[in-house]
């Protein structure tokens, strides 16, 4: 038995599917679509169910990937039952797509969500009368709280019925439905849906589209504006019989103070500084303690063990692998995404993209620009994963851009342990400077040349709430699950082959090739240059390569200021590391991502060149 | 039979005006007298008469190589004329669905006796017909027509037209259509606006903000 669930964004869709599915469950993403879907199963009475979690959408009408998804999902048929989750105190606009997707006449269940905010706002929902306008069976819940989630699978099994309710549409748009119907021999949903243009056979596209024309130039309106208006006329006037208003308890009005201009944009500033450095600090702290950890029980064991030399440098490829892996993502990932989640689950971050609209504008983008950003401090693989939710390909591609720039925790690594440790504060400090320079010039430079268009945020504004400890945990494991589950077997791929040809002597020819260069262009000495190469496959790798290589922690006895400092900039700058770059090419593809790593390189060596000239 | 006669005349000079209009639009920069006829379907020798008066009426001259060029007067003529041939042809063609040729016909014989309030309001209708162009006309305080940004804080709105290219859709899945009420929650001048639609507050950029048309509710 196969069960979907459907609703606008942000309606406590994923809480009721991790309900419904528990703990312990397999949850697979399927690649291929750009929005994953995510599916799990569950037990009940000896039923297998299995419970597929779509992207939350508006409607099902449009072009955007996620709502051709729910679409075709929709249908398709693949779903025995549909789950429709709606939230209490936005009934109507929730109503819309509950409209639409009621039209295909599949078997439903209706989720009120959220009915405790609701009733707080003053609005009550008669799910009974709302249970016999729309024909199918309509259960109150509270997920938030697991409140009545327990009767949602009970009731799939028994009591799912189809709906029953009718959109009044205008008389044209009734005729050609029946003219199609008739002519082509359609059912009423097919028809319905040729006149949007989702008609699958060509003639029947050509005949829709030929009706549609004719109406608009009747009404002066598209089809599709017409049948918006029916549903949303249809909607308002389910939702005036069964919801009763009340003036509702009135708090004092945080919201006021966050999304004004003062004080919300230091606050904005206050909260995104002070994450960055609480990450910065528990993440180093904890780093630090994972390496050594894993130093002291598994590397040196390993190396006592005394395998043959190939066995041996495989091993030790793969042992930096998992320490890469463990030593940037709990450290450093897990703690960033913790601030997120809070962030998202309180729902300041949509107020904080409506705060920095205007300025990311500049840049090419809009609001929604803000979270890859703020994410790739803590690290640019999941910030590149973040770029779908930018709509359109050219802010998807300046964000990429300008998100590989961004530095990440490792670079701060690599700023803190090197810049900050040998040179001063100041100089770690213009580092970032140097940095966040080249990002805006980038991002302004960018703005001007990406072709496609800019189109303006429209951002739904998710209310505040009091995020909950379990469900801000439960987002960051799955979602730092999901990190390591993309960036775990790249590390390993690309370890084991850096290994070999350490191994192999090609390591050092590529040196003996690369100082000449090294030393003239970077003022570096060829090792130096190595520990740059390494850095590709973790960044703070290239400090911890550097302290290898050169023999002694104390780099200040074995290198000048000048050269600690363009070592620095340039591992900061130049190529991203490899799970970026594979993160890249998966979502923008193989092209864009030769061409932003090619541009980091670039950008690297000749900022490194210049400072080689300005400094020596 | 005189009146007739007059119209007919004073159509016939219409038309040489406004060939000659075209004319000057696509290069030739005068006329002769045997290439005018031609355009017109008519003989030299008819055309000869209504030429002298028009030159009389200081609205074309006689150049000494026999080509003739519109007086700044003419001009004015011509290119009314040949706006008001478009405008008809356009709303003959495409809203009223006859074929290009017969609407070009029928533009040419109406052209001349259409008003230029009629051909405003033609003009207006087949620019922005429906619900917006209602506004440009009905100008009295209840209807004043403002867009999105020229809001302020606390204001109740009634959507009239969105007028958004691309992202229309989403809009209107969003509850911002025509009709509905919204209210204004926040402004930041220059970045944005917060609106209330159906319960739910909906951040928009000002570029967004700017094509959707709204009046004071009430």
């Amino acid at each position: 038995m196969k069960v979907g669930l459907i609703g606008n964004p942000n309606v406590g869709k994923s809480l009721i599917f991790h309900q419904l599915t528990g703990l312990g469950v397999e949850v697979s993403n399927y690649p291929g679509t750009t929005i994953d879907l995510q599916s799990g199963t569950t037990c009940f009475q000896k039923e297998m169910i299995e419970v597929t979690d779509l992207p939350g959408t508006y409607s099902i009408e449009g072009d955007s990937e996620e709502e051709k998804i729910v679409r075709s999902f929709v249908d398709s048929g693949k779903a025995d039952v549909i789950v429709a989750v709606l939230d209490a105190g936005r009934l109507e606009r929730n109503l819309y797509l509950l409209l639409q997707v009621a039209e295909y006449r599949r078997p439903m269940l209706v989720v009120l969500n959220m009915m405790d905010e609701a009733e707080k706002s003053g609005i009550r929902v008669d799910a009974g009368k709302l249970s016999s306008l729309l024909g199918v069976e309509v259960i109150p819940t509270v997920a938030i709280q697991g409140k009545n989630t327990s009767s949602i699978i009970p009731a799939v099994l028994s009591s799912v019925k189809s709906p029953i309710v009718n959109v009044l549409y205008d008389h044209h748009i009734e005729a050609a439905v029946k003219s199609l119907k008739t002519v082509h021999n359609l059912e009423w949903i097919e028809a319905i849906q040729a006149l949007l243009g989702h008609a699958k056979d060509p003639d029947v596209r050509e005949a829709a589209a030929a009706l549609s024309e004719e109406i608009e130039r009747m009404h002066r309106m598209t089809v599709a504006q017409i049948i918006a208006g029916n549903r949303h006329h249809c909607a308002e006037h389910i939702a005036d019989e069964v919801v009763q208003l009340r003036t509702p308890e009135r708090g004092p009005d945080i919201d006021r103070l966050l999304t004004s201009r003062i004080p919300g944009i230091p606050i904005l500033a206050a909260i995104l500084i002070g994450i960055l450095l609480t990450v910065f600090v528990i993440g180093s702290w904890l780093e630090e303690a994972i390496v050594t950890l894993i130093n002291i029980f598994v590397l040196q064991p390993f190396l006592a063990a005394g395998f043959p030399p190939l066995a041996e440098q495989l091993g030790v490829s793969l042992i930096l692998a998992i320490q890469a892996g463990f030593g940037i993502a709990f450290p450093f990932i897990f703690t960033f995404y913790l601030f997120i989640a809070l962030l998202e689950d309180s729902g300041y971050l949509t107020r904080a993209a409506f705060l920095a609209d205007r300025t990311l504008h500049r840049f090419g983008m809009h609001g929604q620009g803000i979270i890859p950003l703020v994410l790739g401090f803590g690290c640019n693989v999941p910030a590149i994963m973040s770029i779908k939710l930018l709509r359109t390909k050219r802010e998807r591609l300046i964000a990429s851009f300008l998100v590989t720039l961004v530095p990440c925790s490792a670079r701060t690594v690599i700023i803190a342990g090197l810049v900050a440790a040998f040179i001063g504060l100041a100089a770690a400090m213009s580092v970032y400077l140097f940095v966040m320079v080249i990002i805006l010039i980038t991002g302004l430079i960018l703005s001007r040349v990406t072709p496609g268009e800019q189109y303006g945020m429209i951002l739904e504004m998710s209310p505040l709430r009091r995020p909950t400890v379990k469900n801000v945990l439960l987002k960051s494991w799955m979602r730092i699950r999901e990190f390591l589950l993309v960036a775990m077997p790249l590390l390993i791929v690309a370890s084991i082959i850096l290994g070999l040809f350490q191994y192999s002597g090609l390591m050092a020819a590529f040196e003996e090739f690369i100082a000449p260069f090294s030393e003239a262009v970077l003022g570096l000495p060829s090792y130096a240059t190595t520990a740059l190469i390494f850095g590709i496959l973790r960044k703070e790798m290239a400090l911890e390569t550097l302290v290898i290589l050169a023999g002694t922690a104390d780099l200040g006895s074995v290198l000048t200021m000048a050269q600690i400092y363009i070592f620095a900039v340039v591992s900061v700058l130049f190529i991203p590391c490899i799970a970026t770059i594979a993160v890249l090419r998966k979502e923008i593809g193989t092209k864009m991502a030769l061409v932003i790593s090619a541009y980091t390189l670039a950008i690297g060596l000749l900022v490194g060149a210049l400072l080689n000239m300005l400094l020596s | 039979m005189p009146i007739l006669l007059y119209m007919e005349a004073s159509s016939l000079r219409e038309d040489i005006l406004e060939a000659l209009y075209k004319a000057r639009f696509t290069g030739t920069k005068q006329s002769l007298l045997e290439e005018l006829a031609l355009t017109l379907g008519k003989e030299p020798g008819e055309l000869r008469p209504v030429l002298i008066q028009l030159e009389q009426n200081g609205e074309l001259v006689f150049n000494p190589d026999g080509s003739l060029s519109l007086t700044p007067a003419g001009n004015e003529t011509g290119g009314r004329v040949m706006r008001k041939h478009r405008i008809l042809e356009c709303f003959f063609s495409e809203m009223l669905g006859m074929s290009p040729d017969t609407a070009s016909e029928e533009a040419c014989t109406l052209e001349h006796g259409v008003s230029d309030e009629a051909i405003e309001r033609l003009g207006r209708y087949i620019r922005g017909p429906g619900r917006s162009g209602l506004h440009g006309i009905r100008r009295g305080k209840r209807w004043q027509a403002l867009t999105l940004l020229e809001a302020v804080e606390g204001d109740l709105l009634v959507v009239s037209c969105v007028r958004c290219r691309g992202l229309g859709g989403r809009l209107h899945d969003l509850g911002l259509f025509p009709g509905t009420e919204i209210t204004v929650v926040r402004k930041i001048p220059g970045n944005g606006i917060v609106v209330r639609v159906k319960e739910c507050d909906i951040a928009l950029s000002t570029e967004i903000a700017a094509s959707i048309l709204v009046e004071r509710a009430g």
